[in-house]
């Protein structure tokens, strides 16, 4: 089973590693532990053309993405750009840091996540909405759509 | 505050830093493995399975043969928590050794926690610190 690539990228504290332990071990864990360099594990998921093997590799968080080591980026099948609900301050370079994902990764999916719903109001998410085309919001500590995004990213990754 | 990889460090700097070398195949089955990171020597002898201890050098074959045209990639600050005691933060290369070898791949662990270990404390401090503030704004 050829493994598949997916990265966790984003700023620091948006919750990739959350998401991470949420997708990979189905935990959660409320104390903030920051990320270093990268943490990488992996799941195998069905998909309707078959099993794959998730490699994801969470990596520490960055306010701009050209800060994070180029060789990171190499063979990714996709990237998850995390933002962070309570922190607006964490959807200034959404924009920038998608172009520039887009730029490395020319032919990878690239998914944007707004993540801690379970932390604001209505409000709050379709004022994300508003801004930026999100493509699922998310909540590591209750699971709403975690695997909802991976195995619609597997789904995505299986041919590429 | 930045803190250089493995490639980047002098000689000097490097010296004492525990490391082990890796022989093995694009299975990851170990045809050899000597150096001197104790949490590795106990677990990763002949015959074993590299990716079952390391799932990202899995990855990282499938990225050296089907991604890449280089023959050779480092991937630095790989955080493996062992047990609840034991995490340690290594630089890793994998290299291709050259076609028709009988062995084609070997990869080099460094570890170097104690020179992240104070990184990731001040890391910690700081971003906290950040999330705090920007949380209230």
């Amino acid at each position: 089973m050829i493994p598949k690539k997916i990265m966790l990228a984003g700023n620091f504290g948006v919750g990739k590693t959350s998401l991470f332990n949420r997708f990979i071990h189905n935990t959660f864990d409320e104390a903030y532990f920051t990320t270093i360099g990268v943490k990488v594990d992996s799941k195998v998921v069905e998909t309707s053309k078959g099993s794959l093997k998730i490699m994801l590799w969470d990596i520490a968080g960055e306010v701009t993405q050209d800060k994070v080591p180029r060789t990171y980026w190499l063979g990714s099948k996709a990237v998850v750009y995390v933002f962070d609900l309570t922190r607006p301050i964490t959807w200034d370079n959404i924009e920038s840091d998608l172009n520039f994902i887009r730029e490395v990764l020319p032919k990878a999916v690239v998914k944007l996540v707004a993540n801690k719903k379970d932390l604001v109001k209505q409000e709050r998410i379709l004022d994300a909405e508003e801004q930026f085309e999100v493509d699922i919001v998310t909540s590591a500590k209750t699971k709403e759509n975690v695997e909802e995004l991976f195995n619609g990213l597997a789904e995505e990754v299986y041919s590429i | 505050m930045k803190k250089k990889s493995s490639s980047e460090l002098s000689d000097k700097e490097t010296l004492g830093v525990p490391v082990q070398t890796i022989l093995f195949h694009l299975t990851g089955q170990i045809v050899e493995s000597s150096g001197s990171i104790a949490e590795l020597a106990e677990r990763i002898v002949k015959n074993s399975n590299l990716f079952q201890y390391f799932p990202i050098v899995e990855n990282l074959v499938s990225i050296l043969t089907n991604d890449i045209k280089e023959d050779s990639i480092e991937i630095p600050k790989v955080e493996v928590r062992w047990n609840t005691k034991l995490y340690r933060i290594y630089d890793l290369t994998l290299e291709r050794i050259k076609q028709n070898s009988l062995v084609p791949l070997k990869c080099t662990i460094l570890d170097l926690t104690d020179h992240y270990g104070k990184l990731t404390s001040t890391q910690q401090e700081r971003n906290e610190k950040v999330i705090k503030e920007q949380s209230k704004a």
